[in-house]
This record gives C-alpha cells, structure tokens and sequence, in this order.
C-alpha cells in the first residue's frame, strides 16, 4: 500500500481485516487497516538470510567435494612419472655400476618407492572421502582374505624375523558377501603396521562372527602385536589423518600418517568400527568390524565358481607349471624365492632359447619372461612360441624394467599375455598368479 | 468509497481525514495489490466471517 512516512511517500505492507456490514440495500466494510511493514521487513530479511546460509553450505560441501577430486587426479598424475623414476632406476641397477654408483641409485629408488606409497595413501585417502563412494556387494572366502592380506606383509615381517600366525575361530562363516577390497586393505593397514612397529615377537590376525540377524553377521578383525605399544594419552590421536606419534623421537618408520585414518574412513563406510588397545612397551591390538552377510545353502555352490574359491583351490594346490626366464642371477633368485614362498615350485631358465628348449621337454602352465635377455629375447621368444604353439600354450607374462606405451603394445602384439614391471612386488605376482589359476579352472 | 476513516488510518496513509473520505479505497493501493483486494471484497461479501490479506 502507498502511505507516506517521515520521508514522504513510502511503500507500507498492511494486514487488513474486513467484515461485511449489511445494513438494508447498502453494503459497507468495516476494515481495520494494520501497518505490518516491520514485520514484514524481517521476515524477509529471515528469507534472505537463510538463502544466504544454504548458498554458503553448498558452496562449502561442494568445496570439499573439489577437494576431493582434484587430490584424486592429481594423485593419478603424480603416479605416472614416479613409475618412470623408480623404474629406470632399477633399470640402472641391473647394469655394471661402481658401489657409490649404485647407493645413489638404490637411494632413488627407495625415496621414490616411499613417495610412491605416499601418493597411493593419499589417494585412498581422498577416494573414501569423496561422496557416494559405491561399496562392492561380493560374494567371497573370507580365508583367501586372511591368506593374501599375510602374504601382503609376509616378506616384510620374514625380514625382521617376527612370527605371523592367524586364526579364524570357529563359527566364522567362510563365504561371505561384503566389499573384498576394502576390507584387505584395512587388515592390510593394520598388518603392516604390526610389522613396521614391531622387532621381536609375533604379529597375529583373529577374526570371528557375531550373529546380527538370520543371514547377517558382525565380523570381528584383531590384529595382535608385541611391539612398541602406544602410549595411552596417545590413543585418541591415532586414527587423525596424517598422526604420526613418534615423529619426534626418530625418522626410522617411513609413512605419511594416514594409514589408520583411511582405514578409519573405510569400516565407517562399510558400516563398522575400529578401535585400538595398547599398553606401551608391550604391544597393540587392533580391532575392526564389518557386518557383511552369509553366502548359505544353494548360495554356497554358486560361491564354489566364484574367483575365490577358484583361487583358493588351485592356489591351495599349488599346482600351477611354473618357468622362470631370467638372466639376471639376482632379480632370477629374488622371483624364485618369492614364487617359494608362495608355495611354488618353478623352473628357472636363463634366455629365451632356453625357454623353447624348456617348452619341447614338458608343458608349463606359466612363463614369467623377462624381455631383455642375451641369446633371444623375451618378445622374440613369445613370437617363437606362438608360432610353434597357436593353441593351448602356456600362459605368458612379461617382465619388464619399464613399462612404457610403446613397449606394452610390442608385448601384446608378440603374443604376450600381461605384464608385470620390476622390481617385481609380491603384491602385482600374486594378482598374476590368481588370474592365472582362474583361467586355468575356466579352461 | 472510504465512508469512515480513524486517526490512525488517515496518519497511516499520510493525509487527513476528511481527505480520506469519499476517496477509492483502492487508490491507495499499489499497483500489484490490487487484484488481492477485489479479491478480498469478494470473499468478504460472500461470508458472515472476518476475512484478511496482506498487502
Ligand atoms: N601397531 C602399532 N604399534 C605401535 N604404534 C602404532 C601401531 N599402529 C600405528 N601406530 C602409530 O600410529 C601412527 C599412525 O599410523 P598410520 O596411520 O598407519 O600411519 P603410518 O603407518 O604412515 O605412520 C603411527 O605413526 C604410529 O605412531
Ligand atoms: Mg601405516
């Protein structure tokens, strides 16, 4: 309505209330006209207030969420060139080089291996908390979980002499469905860190089941150690992005701090806890749960086809014909000993002429073929190979010092199955193995 | 038509009373309002009850 104020004239807001007055033929209003211009001033300002608010929260969430992202790819990109560093490095270790030499490029390679997995944490990191993360809904052998995360952290600990024992207490499903990945990696973290901040003693993993309904379980990981412990005022930091408790007192334990706090950020996700126990000096236990759901009755056969009960058959068999193509004595025992350890026996030979001669004498199921090689050499070999076996062959991975474009397209085009780049990790070995044996099944 | 008018309606609107009177209601009103107040004096014709807008 248009009044005027002390300034002339103003726009007002008005209440008006009217009634009807029927007085013979005439019809009049009573109204009662009430200034609400105030009121209405700050309902308005209300309005705009709260819009201001909910733009400043979106912006906010959606700040972080670009936070999110961006440390994703930048993470990405950073790992391409450190794969360059640490492998040309090792490239340069294998050739004839002075001592000094070869500390200098053995230190590159290890600063680059340690920003490597500085890199790969920080992308976990940013991963688990970036919004909607889809959580895998799987069927597997909770076992084949235990086996291949101890075997993540079995070279590590036979190093430092510690002894790793498990035990899955009876009553514990062993099939069951849940996010396979994501929960190796939080046994993985935690395992690892057992081993780092351990020196003598054992690091032990337990895991049980609690019943939460008909089909649904409660799995309970404990990762045991005898090591330096942690101290209680301590306790609350732990699972802090970037915690690091001792960084005072020595630099010897590498890491970026973050391990606990990814897998913090992943039982969370999955709908679990996690929690540690410790007394300093004596050791800490570590405890998460998942709950997951049962794979029963007729589910069960199914399972039986699933990748990890493939796996879990032929790797438990240890059947796998394995042939060895190296000729560098050390990265040749390395291969060996790590293929021993995972309970194979392989053949080794030392160039790619050998390997035909292996072939003619009896099948093999595998070839880790290194490709440079004297006499022949390995893509020359795999061409060979082919030629002579179109059908039915072994399996043939390549290993290579770099893994460049160029050559991976050489490597396929010659007939090579997959490859794996040095320093060859037991981590990358067991993924081959794995594959292998589900192919083998499959055949 | 304003028939009657109070003190406070005329000082509301900046005038005086007798200026008020026989003067359209609807002249008073902004532009936009306008459709809300016939609108009003439908609602009120047709019911015994008290009616109100906001203007
Ligand atoms: N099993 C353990 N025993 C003793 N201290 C531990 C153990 N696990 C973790 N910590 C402490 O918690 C800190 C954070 O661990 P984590 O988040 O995995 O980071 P990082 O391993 O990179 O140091 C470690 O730096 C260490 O001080
Ligand atoms: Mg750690």
């Amino acid at each position: 309505m248009n009044g005027f104020g002390k300034e002339g004239k103003v726009h007002l807001w008005v209440l008006i209330e009217a009634r009807a007055i029927r007085n013979g033929i005439r019809q009049s209003f009573r109204m009662a006209v009430i200034d609400i211009t105030e009121r209405k001033r700050m309902e308005e300002e209300l309005h705009e207030r709260t819009a201001e608010l909910v733009k400043a929260k979106e912006l906010a969430e959606s700040a972080v969420e670009a936070k999110a992202a961006f440390l994703v790819n930048m993470s990405h990109e950073l790992r391409t060139p450190m794969n360059a560093v640490i492998g040309f490095s090792s490239l340069l270790l294998d050739d004839s080089l002075t001592p000094e030499q070869k500390e200098y490029i053995e230190g590159i390679r290890k600063g680059g291996e340690a920003l490597l997995a500085l890199i790969n944490d920080i992308l976990d990191f940013s991963r688990a908390e970036k919004e909607g993360v889809e959580l895998e809904h799987q069927p597997f052998n909770l076992k084949h979980l235990i086996d291949e995360s101890l075997d993540m952290v079995a070279v590590q600990a036979d190093h430092k002499g510690l002894n790793l024992a498990h035990t899955i207490n009876y009553g514990t499903p062993d099939m069951i469905i849940g996010d396979y990945c994501r929960i190796r990696q939080i046994l993985v973290n935690l395992l690892t860190n057992a081993v780092k901040y351990t020196d003598v003693g054992d690091v032990s993993v337990s895991v049980s089941s609690k019943v939460i309904e008909d089909n649904k379980r409660q799995i309970l990981f404990i990762v045991k150690d005898t090591g330096i412990g942690i101290p209680q005022g301590k306790m609350n930091q732990l699972f802090q992005p970037f915690t690091q408790l001792e960084r005072t007192m020595s630099r010897k334990c590498e890491g970026a701090g973050l391990g606990l706090a990814i897998s913090k950020k992943l039982a969370e996700l999955m709908g679990g806890r996690i929690w540690a126990n410790s007394e300093s000096g004596k050791g800490s236990t570590f405890s998460f749960t998942i709950p997951v759901e049962v794979v029963q009755g007729q589910q069960l056969e199914l399972g039986e086809t699933d990748r990890g009960a493939v796996f879990e058959k032929t790797l438990g068999q240890k059947s796998l014909r394995i042939l060895v193509a190296e000729d560098n004595p050390s990265n040749q025992r390395v291969l060996v000993e790590m293929l021993k350890r995972l309970g194979y026996r392989p053949d080794v030979v030392a160039d790619g002429r050998e390997v035909i001669q292996a072939l003619e004498r009896q099948d093999y199921d595998l070839v880790l073929m290194d490709i440079k090689m004297p006499e022949m050499d390995g893509i020359t070999a795999t061409k060979v190979i082919r030629r002579l076996r179109p059908e039915n062959g072994p399996k043939i991975v390549a290993i290579t010092a770099y893994a460049l474009e160029g050559d991976r397209e050489k490597c396929l085009e010659a007939g090579i199955d997959d490859y794996i780049s040095k320093p060859v990790q037991v981590k990358e070995l067991l993924a081959i193995l794995k594959k292998c044996s589900v192919l083998g099944v499959a055949a | 038509m304003i028939l009657e008018a109070n003190l406070a309606g005329a000082f509301l609107l900046g005038t005086e009373r007798a200026n008020l009177v026989n003067n359209r209601f609807q002249a008073y009103l902004a532009q936009r309002s306008l459709q809300e107040f016939n609108a009003l004096c439908r609602r009120v014709m047709e019911s015994e009850a008290k009616e109100t807008a906001e203007l």
